[in-house]
């Protein structure tokens, strides 16, 4: 049984096609990436196995998560359950903060576990630990959730939540763009510490240069909300060098 | 009558106006303070109750205060009066000095000022002022602008007095209290409080206004004035918050002269109560003046809480900051009305005035008009307002980390309440809000 298993998935916003018919299989202790040009659908598959409402996925489509079908389950659900998507554009808010917000995040994870709240003592020294970590400052742990945060921050503060909620799932979408290497470097050592065998990762990716870091071990290209190539990471290197327009005429053919 | 409110002389027999005649004709009071009574008197006749065509006023029901149901008994003259009660949130956190209702102070807890030379009393304990810079300062007051000042004033029976003077640092906040008895009728109560603080003098004052009876089948309408007076280099910290019940009418309004080099932190908890309306004044008299305005209006049920500000830079080189916040769940109505006017000669002025408003419910009103008048041609100012209800991309984030939209939307509500605490400069003010706030949650 596969981890993620995607079968056929369609998926419109305000009746536009964006995704056409996905289909993936991604095993535990596997990482694969999805790269793509922009436009191609990449934000909208994170989004949709994150659960985001504004998206109608179509009949026919399924998403099964530990072979169980997660397409109705809340966005809260899927998290608790330990799928986790870090965003591309993660939101600020102001007024909580860190320590709070994730606080909050892994009692609820905890709760639907009938597990006993995380003592926040403990809590508060792991989330420093974690942040010291991917190279954020640790009193960012008083700092509200994103609030002021620059690009790259935003993106170390999304792997050091993920780091905290253990996902079994972890969807990465863009994670590295607009990092300069340094920030690259902590999140791809933030990523490749979590890998286990009992993980898998969907590293969603515009560009190779994360993918030199992380390695992966199936590598798909996204064009025009279809799953146009698949292979190894040589695949990656290959449309470093030759770019994407290359495929289009493969998809034309 | 319209919308339930009722015109002309019909206002006569709702109000008890006999009371503040015979007072008017007592020779033993001063003459410039029976005319303040007089004058007040006449307004309550000759001013019209502002209705929905009434500038300033215009989504502002005052049916609850002038109906044919109710007729009013000054809180004074009433038999039946019980006690009143401040609860622990209050006292723990902001330990009562000055407690002051129906006419009686109770300064216990202001000894330690006292001996520091902070003056505290009531305007019959001193003949009303006669001697005082408090006789300037109530004569000097602008004459009635609608029914509401003009009720404050001719029932201006007897005032708390705090007076801070001259060079004098108090670092402890003076707590004072202004709660309401349990009544047996529907009650009007019109409470003063005329603070003045001295040159080179600093002090920090919180001030709350509660209605914590057991009983709240009998509406009570407070007519709250607050006039605060600060003198050159004078620095005041001030907290106002306001609470109420479901029978619970507050008109409040509070003037605040600054003088050069003075400034004041005006902060506002407004928490809950059937109907109030706040207004703010303030006139920069000086040069080099700074005001910070910060406040919260929490609201529910089909309450009305409505918050008025005029910010009156008349010299140069001052400087405002609002910061305003308006939540609102059920059918509740929220609104902001805040103007800052800039004289012709007061250049350099600078003021920022900032709204944003948070809708719980479709049905709940949270609206804003921020204003600026503008006379001087150098000066930096900018407003802005925003309402709505929490964004669907905030709440799916909270979701997408295991945190189900109920519990994100709570979180979202203090995380929003709690900026504006952060920039008020009291201690324990979020334990105070607190218990308000969780009447928002969901």
């Amino acid at each position: 049984m596969s981890l993620l298993e995607i079968r056929n998935l369609k998926v419109s916003i305000d009746a536009k096609s964006i995704l056409r018919g996905i289909s993936l299989k991604v095993g535990k202790g596997e990482v694969h990436a999805i790269m793509g040009p922009n436009g191609s659908g990449k934000s909208t598959l994170a989004q949709v196995i994150a659960g985001n409402e504004s998206y109608e996925v179509e009949d026919g489509s399924e998403i099964l998560f530990e072979g169980q079908s997660i397409l109705d389950w809340s966005p809260e659900e899927r998290a608790q359950r330990g799928i986790f998507v870090a965003f591309q554009y993660p939101v600020e808010i102001p007024g909580l903060s860190n320590l709070e917000f994730l606080q909050s995040a892994v009692n609820e994870k905890r709760k639907s576990r009938g597990e006993s709240p995380i003592d926040l003592w403990d809590f508060e020294k792991m989330l420093r630990e974690k942040m010291e970590e991917v190279g954020l400052n640790p009193d960012f742990v008083e700092r509200s959730v994103n609030e002021g945060f620059s690009g790259g921050e935003k993106k170390r503060n999304e792997i050091v939540q993920m780091a905290i909620l253990q996902p079994v799932l972890a969807v990465l979408d863009e994670t590295d763009s607009g990092l300069d290497i340094d920030a690259l470097k902590s999140v791809a050592e933030g990523v490749n510490k979590m890998r286990s065998p009992e993980r898998g990762f969907l590293v969603i990716t515009h560009y190779q240069r994360l993918l030199n870091y992380l390695k992966p071990d199936y590598v798909h290209v996204l064009y025009n909300g279809r799953i146009v190539k698949s292979g190894s990471f040589q695949l990656a290197i290959e449309l470093e060098q030759r770019g994407y327009d290359w495929l289009k005429d493969e998809v034309v053919v | 009558m319209s919308n339930g409110v009722l015109q002309s002389d019909s206002r006569k027999r709702l109000l008890p106006i006999e009371v503040p005649y015979k007072y008017s004709e007592n020779k033993s009071l001063p003459d410039w303070f029976r005319k303040i009574i007089k004058d007040g008197l006449s307004a309550i006749e000759e001013l019209p109750i502002p209705d929905s065509k009434t500038e300033g006023w215009r989504e502002t029901n005052v049916s609850l205060f002038f109906n044919n149901r109710l007729k009013w008994q000054h809180l004074y003259f009433c038999q039946d009066i019980g006690g009143v009660k401040i609860p622990l949130i209050f006292s723990d956190n902001f330990p009562p000095n000055v407690i002051y209702f129906n006419r009686r102070v109770n300064k216990d807890g202001a000894i330690e000022l006292e001996k520091k030379g902070v003056s505290i009393y009531t305007l019959s304990q001193r003949n009303f002022g006669e001697d005082s810079f408090l006789k300037t300062l109530l004569i000097s007051e602008k004459e009635s602008r609608h029914i509401f000042e003009s009720v404050s004033r001719a029932f201006l029976f007897d005032g708390l007095v705090i007076e801070v003077p001259d060079n004098l640092v108090v670092e402890d906040p003076i707590n004072i209290y202004f709660p309401v008895p349990e009544i047996k009728n529907h009650v009007i109560d019109t409470p003063w409080l005329f603070l003045m603080v001295g040159s080179n003098s600093q002090v920090s004052i919180s001030v709350h206004y509660l209605d914590e009876r057991e009983d709240v089948s009998n509406p009570i309408w407070v007519n709250a004035s607050e006039i605060i007076s600060l003198s050159h280099n004078a620095h005041l910290k001030f907290l106002s918050s306001i609470s109420g019940s479901s029978s619970t009418y507050r008109y409040m309004s509070t003037a605040i002269q600054l003088r050069r080099d003075s400034s004041v932190s005006y902060n506002s908890l407004m928490m809950s109560g059937k109907f109030v309306r706040s207004e703010l004044n303030l006139e920069l008299r000086g040069e080099n003046i700074l005001s910070l305005i910060n406040g919260v209006s929490l609201n529910e049920s089909n309450n009305h809480s409505e918050t008025q500000q005029l910010i009156e830079h008349l010299q140069s080189n001052c400087m405002s900051r609002i910061n305003w916040r308006g939540i609102g769940k059920d059918e509740s109505k929220t609104l902001y009305r805040g103007k800052i006017y800039i004289a012709p000669n007061a250049q350099k002025s600078d003021s920022i005035q900032l709204f944003k408003g948070l809708s719980l419910s479709d049905k709940a009103v949270v609206d804003a008009k921020p204003q600026l008048e503008i006379y001087a041609d150098d000066v930096r100012c900018t407003h802005g307002a925003t309402v709505g209800p929490p964004p669907q991309d905030l709440l799916f984030y909270f979701r997408a980390r295991g945190i189900d939209a109920k519990k994100a939307k709570n979180l979202l509500l203090s995380a929003f309440v709690r900026q504006i605490l952060a920039e008020i400069p009291f201690r324990n003010v979020e334990n105070l809000i607190k218990r308000y706030l969780e009447v928002l949650y969901d």
